[in-house]
């Protein structure tokens, strides 16, 4: 987990544009600590395009190409394809996109490249909006939630859409979740992903306290509430097939996590029994499909 | 090799001998022959590549920018529907100066739904920075290609090979196909020495400030119009191997001619054809082929019409709210003569119609006369009209 | 600070538009309001010790095997180990934090096995000097404040009416302090800080000044003495806990209700205000010393108390948290069992480079300096969003309005 301390260069240099406190640059710091330096990143427009810093410079040390949105696993595909007719297997091609250029947008090149088995390593940072364009509201938005267009007056109705099962229908060889407030949980996922062939999935919990309205300093607490809760549970799929929990602290409540972020202040406060209940019943849909 | 093939087997064969080692491409009519001939050559080892069987247009074009990125030749084909769609990543592909190839099959743009002949589809793709190339021959397509590859990488911009629907890319012809001994002397692997590299990291393509944003579109600029130059030159030692000689534009007796009938792709044989008859009728008719369109090619274009008092562009393709897209591009080619040259624009041969020398012969007659059959509709006369 | 390099002419910029360097000298320090501040700070055990003795130090030192280092640490603080490792009411294991998580540190345990290690440690003295002072009584109030006198180089004499020495502590039990035990305690005291003791010694204040014409310095602990006895007139009650300056130089040390009478489970708070005692006596006897106070042996260690909020359980990794080591409790522990419990201590306050706040910086702008094995803030870069110091298990960072 310190193996950043340890490596030839640092991949991840300070100077960038992240708000203080960021959970996506948090991410992407534990990622390429356990990738390391044979990696090569795409990345469509989101947080991370805009934050890596303004051309000539970047604060990444590993090749990066910067993407239109919805385009950034069919760029990696390309990517891997051409690696590998040149005799290369080992480079880790790693499609690093955000929940809108994941779930919404990004949707249509992933399931093709999935369907594929294409050699990549695809990770969502969801920080659960379009929050480099100003706080709109994704298919990853968690109903209740508020965003500039899903405001108070008519906040999101619909269940933030799953993704992970959306890759484990395509049968693909792994797919987990993860998240920022369990880094040695994260660091052995990307470990083991890193060796396994074609399409790799990880769904990366990632806090934004400016999106979210929580304190700069909770990041990774409530990122850490977040799986307590079961509102982001950890768990991996193999092929498609084989669900195993990965291991959490005993459940808890959802109102530490609610509480922490202004975004689910309206719906504290006219009342979130349906938000726990929902938590509740897709925690036990999840332990069914589990392996005792 | 003599060899007897469609266009679209042409395309094929000139991009196994240009070895392209990565292919991303969806299916769309007529383009299919292309991709299916590809996989196949790739799927028996005869040609060195990955395919890839893309879910989209849009993908198929990042893919191949991914793979091209990353230090392979990169070769796609689309059509029409197909092509538009990926017209935010020919921006990208051009703005991040990478040499793919990619083989057009010019098909109208729906709805209403139509398979055949018409060149709004590329030709509405003019501002991207792609070097376009419109083939008159099936020995056209398969030089074109090995060309493209070799500009491309000098240039380090896209290219985009232009085949009429079904004129060319379903009818056969006698080609000569080149020895791949020869071709790998043309065109040596491709090996760029700014890509993704992991021993060399760097960031492609994030945002940029005003401070050089301003440089960097200008200095592409400056490259896109110097490809007219670079087409030709590289023509010409193509022409030192092959034989035969691409160039941007090609005149057919023009130097002592009134009247130039202006065209591009394979509207070139009967242009020529109907020059042939104007000038046994008395006319003195000559044709221009702009097989060049993008960047438009200034120079060979001046040359061609230096004496020439009336010049007739024949387009099948139109751009809405203003007129045929070639007669736009030669009008800006024209703007310092325009005192002196008279321009009659047609839109014709569109959406399955034939342009063969019975279509052109009375449109040219019509220019000169102005009685005739097509229809006056803002600066445009329109062929093949209900009355 | 790395300097930018600035694309001056055409010919400079990448046809492809590649990047050339890193955004490193974009000082995004600037956007900070508050900085983190790292610092050690007083444990809640040692916060809570009458003689703030510094316990997750001397237990660092015992997991690492160094136990000489140890119990020297220890002794700095409290020279009668042996007593309180039996005696002490040890608050310090009702605010040990591990009691959180499944069960306190048994401090006095490791404490007692330390004690009892032997007579063979040395500890740093300061050279002899020409004061003279007379301590009377050798309870551990009395005996405490002449180590410390006698460790400064002070002439330091105990005398004690009693025939045996330890005051109080000769009453108590032999199931609570064997006789022999306690006295080599004593003697390990009076050798260490190089003092004499008298003991049987008929107390006697009148007899043409024999006493005070020797004495620079006469303190008094009424504590044990009999109620017969009594003191000069010239003597002046002096309270180590609250009064600051000694008048005239025979002194009686007064203390409050709650240490009398004398009970043993207090013995830590006896010890400290015989420190206590000798430090002002010292500031008495050689004003201006320029040296290091007494009542703060070691000046390196923090005084600044961590805040229990600042300590969060979760945050500790799996790494320290080793499972429950065997819950037996009785009897005299060996080493191997002393080992296996001072792992269990979680160091609060102390920074013992888990590198969690390394691990949680989202612009790498906390780093392990690798000269000086610790942990540093890069001030050109850290934008002070707090997760460090929010992260810390160990109260280690706080986040503090730094004028630039």
């Amino acid at each position: 987990m310190n193996e950043h301390v340890k490596q030839k260069r640092d991949l991840f240099t300070p100077g960038h544009f992240g708000c203080p406190g960021c959970g996506a640059t948090l991410a992407m710091r534990q990622t390429l600590s356990a990738l390391g330096e044979d990696t090569i990143v795409t990345m469509p427009a989101g947080c991370w395009s805009t934050l890596i810093g303004i051309y000539p410079y970047t604060c990444l040390t590993v090749p990066v190409i910067s993407v239109a949105f919805g385009s950034t696993a069919a760029i990696a595909a390309g990517i891997k394809a051409s690696l590998s007719i040149q005799g290369n297997d080992h480079t880790t091609v790693l499609a690093w996109a955000g929940d809108g250029g994941t779930f919404d947008i990004g949707l249509q090149a992933l399931s093709g490249a999935v369907e594929r088995n294409d050699d990549i390593l695809f990770i969502c940072y969801d920080n659960e909006a379009y929050m480099n364009t100003g706080i709109q509201r994704s298919s990853a938005t968690p109903a209740g939630g508020w965003t500039t267009t899903t405001p108070d007056s008519a906040l999101k109705g619909q269940k933030k859409k799953n993704i992970v099962e959306i890759m484990a229908a395509h049968g693909i060889p792994y797919a987990a979740t993860a998240s920022i407030g369990a880094p040695e949980d994260l660091n052995g996922k990307l470990k083991k992903a890193k060796d396994i062939k074609g399409s790799r999935f990880i769904h990366l919990f990632v806090s934004c306290p400016t999106g979210w309205r929580h304190a700069p300093e909770l990041s990774v607490e409530v990122a850490r509430e977040a799986i307590k809760s079961r509102v982001f549970p950890l768990y991996e799929v193999s092929d498609g097939e084989v669900w195993r929990l990965s291991p959490m602290p005993d459940k808890t409540g959802v109102d530490a996590y609610l509480k922490y972020q202004g975004r689910f202040k309206k719906m504290l406060a006219s009342g979130h029994q349906h938000f726990q209940k929902q938590v509740d019943d897709d925690w036990q849909r999840l332990l069914n499909k589990c392996r005792p | 090799m003599k060899k007897v093939v469609m266009g679209n087997e042409a395309a094929a064969l000139a991009a196994a001998l240009a070895r392209v080692q990565v292919v991303s491409a969806y299916p769309i009519t007529p383009q299919t022959v292309i991709v299916e001939n590809l996989s196949e050559i790739i799927g028996r080892g005869e040609l060195k590549a990955k395919y890839i069987p893309v879910e989209s247009e849009h993908s198929a074009m990042a893919s191949c920018i991914g793979a091209s990125m990353a230090g392979a030749r990169a070769f796609t084909a689309s059509s029409s529907q197909g092509l538009v769609y990926m017209h935010e990543m020919l921006h990208y592909a051009a703005g991040a100066r990478v040499p793919v190839v990619m083989v057009n099959c010019n098909r109208a743009l729906a709805p209403p739904w139509n398979l055949y002949c018409d060149h709004t589809d590329s030709l509405a793709q003019r501002d991207t920075g792609w070097l376009q190339y419109y083939c008159a021959d099936a020995q056209d397509v398969l030089d074109a290609i090995l060309i493209a590859y070799s500009v491309a990488e000098q240039a380090l911009l896209p290219v985009m090979i232009n085949l009429d629907a079904f004129y060319l890319t379903h009818t056969s012809e006698l080609v000569d196909v080149p020895d791949q001994k020869t071709v790998d002397i043309f065109l040596p692997p491709y090996h760029p020495s700014n890509k993704l590299d992991v021993d060399d990291p760097k960031t492609f393509g994030n945002v940029c400030g005003a401070d050089l944003f301003t440089s960097i579109k200008y200095k592409r600029y400056c490259d896109t119009l110097a490809l007219e130059k670079l087409w030709n030159q590289t023509a010409v030692k193509f022409c030192d191997h092959f034989n035969r000689l691409h160039s941007a534009v090609e005149a057919y007796q023009t130097e002592d001619a009134d009247v130039c009938i202006i065209g591009i792709a394979t509207a070139t044989g009967a242009m020529r054809l109907a020059v042939d008859r104007l000038r046994k009728e008395g006319l003195k008719a000559g044709s221009l082929r702009l097989a060049m369109v993008r960047p438009f090619p200034l120079e060979g274009f001046k040359k061609a019409i230096a004496n020439i008092k009336h010049v007739i562009v024949i387009d099948r393709d139109v751009s809405y709210g203003a007129e045929g897209i070639v007669a736009q591009e030669v009008k800006a080619g024209l703007f310092d003569h325009h005192g002196d040259v008279k321009l009659t624009g047609f839109i014709a041969g569109v959406g399955g119609n034939d342009m063969s020398v019975e279509t052109i012969v009375p449109l040219v007659q019509q220019a000169i006369s102005g009685a005739g059959a097509a229809v006056e509709a803002g600066t445009t006369l329109w062929a093949e009209v209900l009355p | 600070m790395q300097t930018k390099i600035i694309i001056k002419s055409l010919s400079e910029l990448p046809t492809m538009p590649s990047t050339i360097d890193t955004m490193v000298w974009n000082q995004t320090g600037d956007w900070r309001y508050l900085t983190p501040v790292i610092k050690n700070k007083q444990a809640p055990c040692s916060q809570s010790c009458p003689l703030g003795i510094s316990i997750p130090g001397y237990l660092n030192s015992v997991k690492n095997g160094n136990l000489e280092a140890a119990l020297a640490m220890l002794l700095a603080y409290n020279p009668l180990p042996v007593l309180t490792g039996r005696l002490c009411y040890h608050p310090c294991q009702g605010k040990c934090v591990r009691r959180k998580i499944d069960r306190a540190i048994s401090i006095q345990k490791i404490e007692r096995f330390l004690a009892d290690l032997g007579t063979g440690v040395k500890i740093e003295k300061s050279r002899k000097i020409d004061k003279r002072v007379v301590v009377i009584g050798s309870g551990p109030l009395g005996l405490s404040c002449a180590f410390y006198l006698g460790c400064r180089g002070c002439q330091v004499v105990v005398l004690d009416p009693c025939k045996q020495a330890g005051g109080a502590l000769v009453d108590l039990s032999p199931e609570k302090i064997e006789p022999q035990v306690l006295a080599n305690e004593i003697n390990r005291l009076i050798r260490l800080a190089d003092i004499k003791l008298e003991t049987g010694v008929l107390i006697d204040f009148g007899t043409s000044g024999k006493l005070v014409s020797k004495a620079d310095l006469i303190i008094l602990d009424p504590t044990g003495l009999s109620k017969d006895f009594s003191a000069p007139v010239s003597a002046v009650a002096f309270n180590p806990f609250d009064d600051e300056t000694i008048t005239g130089n025979i002194i009686t040390i007064k203390l409050s209700q709650n240490l009398k009478p004398f009970k043993a489970t207090m013995i830590a708070h006896y010890i400290a205000a015989g420190r206590l005692m000798a430090q002002k006596a010292f500031d008495c006897l050689v004003p201006r010393s320029g040296q290091q106070s007494i009542a703060q042996p070691n000046p390196d260690l923090p005084r600044q108390a961590v805040a229990m909020e600042d300590i969060r359980i979760e945050r500790f990794l799996s790494s320290d948290l080793t499972a429950e080591a065997e819950a037996k409790q009785e009897g005299t522990w060996n080493q191997e069992r002393v080992l296996q419990e001072a792992e269990r201590c979680l160091s609060c306050g102390t920074c013992t480079l888990c590198l969690q706040c390394v691990s949680f910086c989202p612009d790498a702008s906390i780093l392990l300096d690798e000269d000086t094995t610790t942990v540093t803030v890069d001030l050109d870069h850290c934008k002070g969003c707090g997760i460090c110091a929010y992260e810390c298990p160990r109260g280690v960072i706080t986040m503090e309005e730094i004028s630039p």
